[in-house]
């Protein structure tokens, strides 16, 4: 709630001005059926002069009415979308800067619903609830009091039945989130048992178990007819059972307003007066309940708003493209790695050395410790202090978006976004000209297949049947790494999906492009022929480098890197 | 057009008939009692101005509470019964799209995204629903409610009615115009939020990439122009809304102003009662009210239609398995694959002139490389596609002749992708199979040598695993599957890469059951890990599609080709 007064200190006057647009509209809203009594009073008594004038009176009341409530909803809409818009940027600025290890504790669809959901109920307590309970005050008391003026008696008999709309709109509001919620929770599962069943569909047609999910399925079906039914219960009655409220108070109106009438103790107009008061005094009775509700699902919302908003994380002030130089050397001293304390030890003892113009490989079984020596480098997670440097300095020192300004990532798995071509390759570099993107495609073996889509650079990935296939996103995703010109380049298995020609392409490629510009390269791969460029190649297994030297030396060795050029060579790929 | 869509909804409509029925009559009562109301108000009133009969206004008073009692029923007997008819069809609906889901080839579980066929089964049939409930249902009761209004309005007065009512057809062309306007904005601000949400997913989801590439900046501002997009569309389209009511109240308020002007003249004329003048009044507010939302109400139809159509495409589209075939086959475990050719796309072949002969109760395995081709015999033994030509063959029957579900109550596979269900083990070892007794699952599990670890689990057979199995490890997902396969006692076992991706404990683990498990049926091994296969009675050595060494270990060996070389490399400790 502090963020909402902060907010609103901000826009006091745009808040005043709101504030007085709803007293003044309220206000005028108690007059119509003051007026109408006159027109009333005036018709019983036969002056047609007077009758005219009330009823141009009601109409120009008319007119302000609509006229204020337009400029009303003009300025309270501007400012809570406002506000909506500035929780929105701000939550979104903090995501993008989470690190690794908060967001992986969370879901993106839990995210996201911060920024969609939580939103919309603290916008919708800002339009309908607090300014609704404001509403409810003055216009009930207005209401209520000119009422009160015109018959005392009258006012405390037809206004009874209304109250019994506070306990049923508040049970109302209560309850039916918590049914929502219920039946969102159904609809869940049931949308889990149908996706399970098309995950496993070769189980279930196997083992010809169809009846039995379809039994599983008619069962949550079954149960969400019936949540539905209870929401139906509590929603769906709400509406009759407000309006049977009005009409007992329209029955009591009639039955001892016309007595009164009949006793002459109150006049015709007063009648048709409170018939139209009593229309207006339901609404802000249900409001109590509905704005209490309404309030109880803001402050909810606003705690998860808040919850993030709280996680320190690095500030980005500005991005850097300018290029950072490594002057001597990426050093790993005696690196050993746990991700838990009680676990195995990820990686022990690691050392090595590597300079510019030079390619490392690293190779070894799934599982050995690659990609977690490659994540610890790229602080991903972050090392022990003292383990790994880059031209002397602890990278523990350096600052996170500056180390980053040294490292351009390509991973097994490519993720490229829903977005051009040329776009997810300009995700390395924004400031990369065209002829730069060119000329990393074609480094990365893809620009001739670029050229051959329809739309070439502009080709949306993923739309309308051009998908791309895994060697293709791996190929536009180390483009991007080039375009990127970072000093620090690692190719982590990042040609797994490519065929063994377009593999040797690019590395012959790669090879040339490399040792003209001073630059770092990091080869992780299980792949001979990819291996075959570094100058060095090291062999993890279990955490462990058990062999190391240039591809040469690494095969007179009759090792691991041996037999995996055996294997390579039987499977008939061509090394 | 749409007449086509519909029509093989009806059924599911006509099931209900009575209850719709009921439905339908409720809400005749309840507009004709509501539109009562304001006439009784009437009497009254005149009553009092006039006769100033007291027992005569205890009448209409006790016919009034008689009226919004009537009322009261009614709309609780329409909502409560057209919204249970309309999920009890929805309900229906659901069931028969998810068994015929079920029976759809295989294919098409490759070739349509999940999302979409949860989408049909859920989201769309949801929106039938709100055809009958919120669309039908209430924009009927708004059109009768405002029929009859009319009618006693001009039964009050027709003169009067004629003067109050000429400003409702301007209301009802701006709601209509206007709504029509809205409906437009509102769509873009759905883009809107779609734009801002894909940009939410895409760059969450790629996080690590924008990180280390420094990209945030870029990116917060993308978020920004999105969000800056759905703020102003929707305030446009709040903006339309709140422009739209205040007209409709603008037009409700000269009504009002028609009303009280000339139903005044009229009563000082002695043409007209006070009492009139209040029924007026009544009715006329009443009968603006519907015209705010009344484009919303089209809209919901037309989703509701586009839905159904999307629904009617999805079923008659995909193809449902040709089940039909002989049922008196005896399956007792000869299979023969003579001459296969087969491609999944019509173009690229994957197996090329393919003949296995595997006798009742003999173990064949089938090595090679990745992508040789060997889960498409898998695939193909099961019924899951149809050869291009040659033929798969058990006990003399084309597997074409064959009824499908009587061919698999005879074979039971364990895959490479273990799949784990929702529910206990015992469920997913027996796939919901009551007639499997609890002894038979802790005796086939001891016999696996798995009995052990699945009583370490909290609660040993009846521990609650989540879709997928994440809360087990994947050793003991493969053990699940493995404890399936042997409980449901099939006379042709398929292990398909079953081994591949568990560690070496659970693997010696396994070697030792799977031997058992195969004592007495016809199994087929498809492997690329070689140990689980060195007693089978033939092994084919398929590479590119097609077979390229057959025999026994032993004479694989002796032979030196492609078998020996897997063989020996794989058995160095990597």
């Amino acid at each position: 709630m502090k963020m909402l007064l902060e907010f609103f200190r901000k826009k006091i006057k745009l808040y005043s001005l709101i504030i007085l647009l709803l007293i003044v509209v309220d206000l005028l809203q108690v007059l119509i059926p003051l007026f109408t009594k006159r027109a009333v009073d005036a018709i019983t008594k036969s002056q047609a002069q007077s009758l005219v004038k009330n009823g141009v009176l009601i109409m120009s009341i008319s007119l302000g009415i609509i006229t204020i409530r337009i400029l009303y909803n003009y300025f309270l809409r501007r400012l809570v979308l406002g506000l909506d818009f500035e929780i929105k940027t701000s939550l979104y600025n903090k995501y993008i800067e989470l690190s690794k290890r908060v967001f992986d504790t969370k879901e993106i669809g839990d995210l996201m619903s911060r920024v969609t959901s939580d939103t919309m109920s603290v916008r919708m307590f800002l339009i309908m609830g607090f300014l609704g309970m404001l509403d409810v005050f003055l216009l009930g008391l207005t209401t209520f009091i000119s009422m009160f003026l015109m018959s005392r008696k009258l006012t405390l008999v037809v206004i009874t039945p209304l109250f019994f709309l506070i306990p049923l709109t508040f049970n109302f509001g209560k309850k039916i989130h918590k049914f929502y919620k219920k039946v969102q929770i159904i609809f869940a599962d049931m949308t889990v048992r149908i996706r399970e069943v098309i995950n496993g569909i070769r189980v279930v047609k196997a083992f010809t178990r169809e009846s039995y999910y379809l039994k599983l399925f008619t069962a949550v079906n079954e149960q969400y007819i019936k949540e539905n039914l209870k929401l139906v219960k509590l929603d769906g009655f709400l509406d009759p059972t407000i309006n049977l409220f009005t009409n007992m108070s329209v029955l009591l109106l009639l039955f001892f307003g016309g007595t009164f009438v009949i006793r002459g103790s109150v006049d015709i107009g007063t009648i048709v007066a409170f018939f139209q008061y009593i229309q207006t005094l339901a609404w802000p009775i249900m409001a109590i309940g509905f704005s209490t509700a309404l309030y109880k699902r803001a402050h909810a919302s606003l705690d998860r708003i808040n919850e993030i908003l709280k996680i320190p994380t690095y500030g980005i002030k500005e991005t850097f493209y300018e290029r950072s130089e490594v002057a001597c050397c990426v050093e790993v001293k005696n690196l050993s790695y746990s991700y838990n304390q009680d676990s195995v030890n990820a990686l022990n003892g690691i050392s090595l050395t590597i300079s510019p113009k030079e390619v490392l490989g690293i190779t070894g079984p799934p599982g050995c410790g690659k990609s977690t020596l490659i994540q610890l480098m790229m602080r991903v997670y972050d090392p022990p202090e003292g383990t790994i440097f880059i031209d002397g300095a602890d990278i523990l020192d350096i600052d996170i978006a500056t180390l980053r300004r040294y490292m351009a990532y390509v991973p097994q798995d490519p993720f490229l976004f829903s977005d051009t071509i040329a776009n997810n390759i300009l995700v390395g570099r924004r400031t990369a000209t065209n002829d730069e993107i060119i000329e990393a495609t074609k480094i990365a073996g893809i620009y001739d297949d670029i050229i051959n889509f329809p739309k070439g650079f502009d080709t949306v990935v993923g739309e309308q049947g051009i998908t791309l296939s895994g060697g293709e996103r791996q190929r536009v995703s180390m483009a991007r790494a080039i375009v990127s010109q970072k000093p620090i380049l690692i190719f982590d298995d990042s040609l797994s999906a490519v065929d063994t020609n377009t593999e040797k392409r690019i590395v012959t490629n790669l090879n040339g492009y490399l040792s003209e510009n001073k630059i770092i390269t990091i080869i992780v791969s299980q792949r001979i022929s990819a291996l075959s460029i570094a100058n060095n190649v090291q062999v993890i297994v279990n955490g462990k480098i058990i062999e190391y030297g240039n591809p040469e030396n690494l095969l007179a060795k009759k090792g691991y890197y041996y037999h995996l050029y055996r294997k390579q060579l039987l499977e008939g790929v061509e090394i | 057009m749409k007449g086509k869509y519909l029509k093989s909804f009806i059924p599911y409509f006509k099931k209900y008939k009575l209850q719709i029925f009921f439905a339908f009559v409720a809400l005749i009562a309840a507009s004709v009692l509501a539109s009562i109301i304001p006439l009784l108000s009437k009497k009254a009133i005149d009553n009092i101005t006039a006769s100033k009969n007291i027992p005569r206004l205890i009448y209409y008073s006790v016919i009034f509470v008689l009226t919004i009692l009537g009322l009261y029923i009614a709309r609780l007997l329409q909502i409560y019964i057209g919204n249970s008819a309309g999920q009890k069809i929805m309900k229906d609906i659901r069931k028969d799209l998810f068994s015929k889901m079920e029976s759809f080839e295989i294919d098409v579980f490759s070739r349509e995204p999940a999302g979409k066929i949860i989408t049909r089964i859920t989201n769309d049939v949801e929106n039938m629903n709100d055809l009958l409930n919120y669309g039908l249902i209430s924009l009927l009761g708004d059109i009768l409610f405002v029929f009859f209004a009319i009618v006693f309005l001009f039964y009050i007065n027709p003169k009067l009615a004629l003067i109050a009512t000429s400003p409702l057809p301007v209301a009802i062309f701006i709601s209509l115009l206007l709504g029509n306007k809205i409906e437009h904005v509102f769509e873009q601000v759905r883009d809107a939020l779609t734009k801002m949400n894909i940009h939410m997913q895409e760059s969450l989801s790629g996080l690590t990439i924008l990180q280390s590439f420094n990209d945030e900046t870029h990116n917060r501002t993308l978020f920004r122009t999105y969000a800056n997009e759905f703020r102003d569309k929707f305030y446009r389209s709040q903006m339309l809304n709140t422009l739209l009511r205040q007209l409709i109240n603008f037009v409700s308020y000269l009504s009002n102003f028609l009303l009280i002007i000339f139903g005044g003249f009229l009563v000082i004329n002695n043409k007209a009662t006070i009492g009139t003048l209040l029924a007026f009044l009544s009715y006329l507010n009443q009968l603006y009210g519907p015209l705010g939302d009344l484009s919303d109400k089209f809209s919901i139809l037309q989703n509701a239609v586009a839905s159904m159509k999307k629904i009617d495409e999805f079923m008659t589209e995909n193809k449902v398995e040709d089940k039909s075939g002989r049922v008196d086959v005896e399956i007792t475990g000869n299979i023969e694959l003579r001459g296969i050719n087969f491609s999944y796309d019509k173009k690229d072949s994957v197996i090329k002139n393919i003949s296995i002969k595997i006798n009742r109760g003999e173990k064949a395995a089938i090595v090679g490389f990745t992508g040789a081709g060997k889960s498409t015999i898998a695939n193909l033994v099961l019924g899951f596609y149809n050869a291009d030509s040659g033929s798969v063959i058990f006990d003399g029957v084309d597997i074409l002749k064959i009824n499908k579900t009587k061919l698999r109550e005879n074979m039971a596979i364990v895959q490479q992708n273990i799949f784990i269900f929702k529910g206990t083990v015992k469920e997913n070892i027996t796939l919901g199979r009551d007639d499997f007794r609890d002894e038979l699952i802790i005796e086939a599990c001891k016999k696996l040598g798995v009995h052990d670890s699945i009583m370490k689990l909290d609660k040993g057979y009846d521990t609650e695993l989540i879709s997928e199995g994440k809360n087990i490890s994947f050793g003991e997902r493969q053990l699940i599957s493995f404890a399936r396969a042997l409980v449901y006692n099939p006379k042709i076992l398929i292990l398909d890469e079953a081994t591949a991706s568990i560690d070496t404990n659970t693997e010696e683990l396994i070697d030792k059951g799977v031997s058992k498990i195969m004592e007495g049926r016809t199994s087929i091994v498809i492997a690329h890990r070689l140990s689980t296969i060195r007693n089978a009675n033939r092994i084919y050595v398929i590479n590119k599609g097609k077979i390229v060494e057959q025999g026994t270990h032993t004479e694989l060996i002796k032979k030196r080709g492609l078998y020996y070389e897997l063989y020996t490399t794989q058995f160095r400790n990597y």
